[in-house]
């Protein structure tokens, strides 16, 4: 049986809105995902630095002035705490998704994560090294 | 009975929502320790305006942040846009798609105006 557009049909058994209340694996599933929007926000918020600076002190320093207060402070400690669950959730799907075959052996799970975190220290290094020095 | 396979845009969004998920894990949360909480709140010295400029301007820097930028909204535009169907909205999953990437889309272009333009 297909639909007009040739897909088969997609058929929904009526369930309610907050079936990830139910399981501490949903909650952590839809918090995971939930992270993304911190990230489009992180994203946001990367071009107003960017913007800010661009424009001059007098700019940038009204920036920091917004930047500082409560509700935006508030708002990026939340925000990073939904980042470094991105982060984490999303090295443990590489150890899954990617494989990777160094002469026909592949490379463990672990090995894989491993590289990703060493991947995020020197990144983040680098960044904070360029931006403070 | 015949299937006939329906033609998807999955692949077209994979590329830039799993290289942008990369991207978002490695360095959205040295952005949002630096800009969001270090620099505006003291803890560390204000590079201030003039040396954050002449660090936007290193052509690798302009290419860094905009694929951050881009690949950070295509990422949340496609997580957003499947958990959104996920919690019950099944029945908007075409509208849910529509104003997802184009938002993504739409930022991206700012992005690129703001970090690209001379």
């Amino acid at each position: 049986m297909t639909t007009r557009s040739g897909r088969p049909p997609m058929l929904h058994r009526p369930h309610s809105v907050l079936w990830w209340t139910k399981k501490r694996n949903y909650v952590v599933y839809v918090l995971r995902e939930l992270s993304s929007v911190f990230v489009g926000l992180a994203a946001l918020g990367t071009v107003l630095v960017v913007h800010n600076a661009r424009q001059g002190e007098a700019a940038w320093r009204a920036f920091l002035e917004v930047a500082s207060s409560p509700i935006v402070a508030v708002l990026s400690v939340v925000g990073l705490a939904f980042a470094l669950l991105h982060t984490l959730t999303f090295f443990g799907a590489a150890r899954l998704a990617l494989v990777i075959r160094v002469g026909g052996k592949k490379v463990p799970g672990d090995v894989v994560v491993y590289g990703h975190v060493a991947a995020w220290v020197v990144g983040t290094a680098v960044i904070a090294w360029g931006v403070l020095r | 009975m015949s299937v006939a396979r329906g033609i998807s845009n999955e692949p077209i969004w994979w590329w830039p929502f799993s290289g942008g998920g990369m991207f978002a894990a490695l360095f959205v949360p040295i952005h949002l320790v630096l800009f969001g909480l270090a620099i505006p709140q003291g803890w560390v010295a204000d590079p201030g305006a003039a040396q954050l400029t002449a660090l936007f301007e290193f052509p690798l820097v302009r290419l860094y942040l905009f694929v951050f930028v881009a690949g950070c909204l295509i990422h949340a535009a496609h997580r957003l846009r499947y958990l959104l169907v996920e919690l019950g909205l099944h029945a908007l999953g075409g509208v849910l798609a529509f104003v997802s990437y184009g938002l993504a889309l739409a930022g991206s272009a700012w992005a690129a105006w703001v970090i690209f333009t001379p």
